[in-house]
């Protein structure tokens, strides 16, 4: 069976009815759901700085860099919504890479299929700029 | 001018409230400005311990010294080659 159809198996239809029951219920007993609807989509997606080392790639041509860029772009196509990438800076041997994503293993998946690194991950806490003394 | 990541080691960084996260943007900030118009601030991620900033600056000295005014310290300083985006791979 193509992987897009497990949804639709017999199984899932019976529980569907359940399911949509029971999220019917939380929405009756909650008084505040557009401070949950925000909290949701925060835990939904994390933005993440990762660092990716690799040698003289400040040096690269921007012929090269597009053909990198096209490549990661096709494998976050094929991962699906729950991860985008924002933008990365490219220094003399380094990536800083900001993607936003549901969670690390995406980040990982989407590294090994483009074939780089992804040597740290780290989860942003916050984004400041001279804006946040206002 | 050129555009620099500053790396900057500052223990507890990402536990700080939106109060304390405005008070280190302001220190910053007259830090910036007792240094001159050669050095601008873009944004900074903050992760654990550390945060990773984005500056423009006419050299690095000027990072330098914007980093012993306002207290935080640039551990690493990289000038940066390309800025890369989903939109680079169609351009």
């Amino acid at each position: 069976m193509p992987k897009d159809n497990i949804f639709i198996s017999g199984r899932s239809l019976l529980i569907m009815p359940v399911i949509l029951l029971v999220l019917a219920s939380c929405n009756d007993s909650n008084s505040n759901s557009q401070k949950d609807e925000i909290t949701e989509k925060t835990s939904e997606m994390s933005t993440f700085v990762i660092e990716r080392e690799i040698e003289n790639i400040g040096s690269s041509t921007a012929e090269e860099l597009k053909a990198g860029s096209k490549k990661s772009n096709s494998v976050i196509e094929e991962l699906g919504p729950g991860i985008q990438w924002e933008h990365s800076y490219v220094v003399d041997n380094k990536f800083y890479c900001v993607y936003k994503a549901k969670d690390e293993s995406l980040i990982k998946e989407h590294a090994r299929r483009v074939g780089v690194p992804a040597n740290s991950i780290s989860r942003v806490a916050a984004v400041i700029g001279p804006h946040t003394a206002e | 001018m050129p555009k620099y990541i500053i790396e900057r080691e500052v223990p507890g960084i990402h536990k700080l409230n939106a109060r304390e996260r405005k008070a280190a943007a302001l220190k910053s900030n007259r830090a910036l400005s007792e240094v001159g118009p050669e050095i601008q601030w873009v944004h900074s991620y903050i992760i654990d311990n550390k945060t990773h900033c984005v500056y423009i600056a006419s050299s690095k000295e000027l990072i330098h010294k914007h980093a012993e005014k306002s207290g935080f310290p640039a551990n690493k300083i990289r000038e940066v080659s390309y800025i890369l985006e989903p939109g680079t791979a169609e351009g």
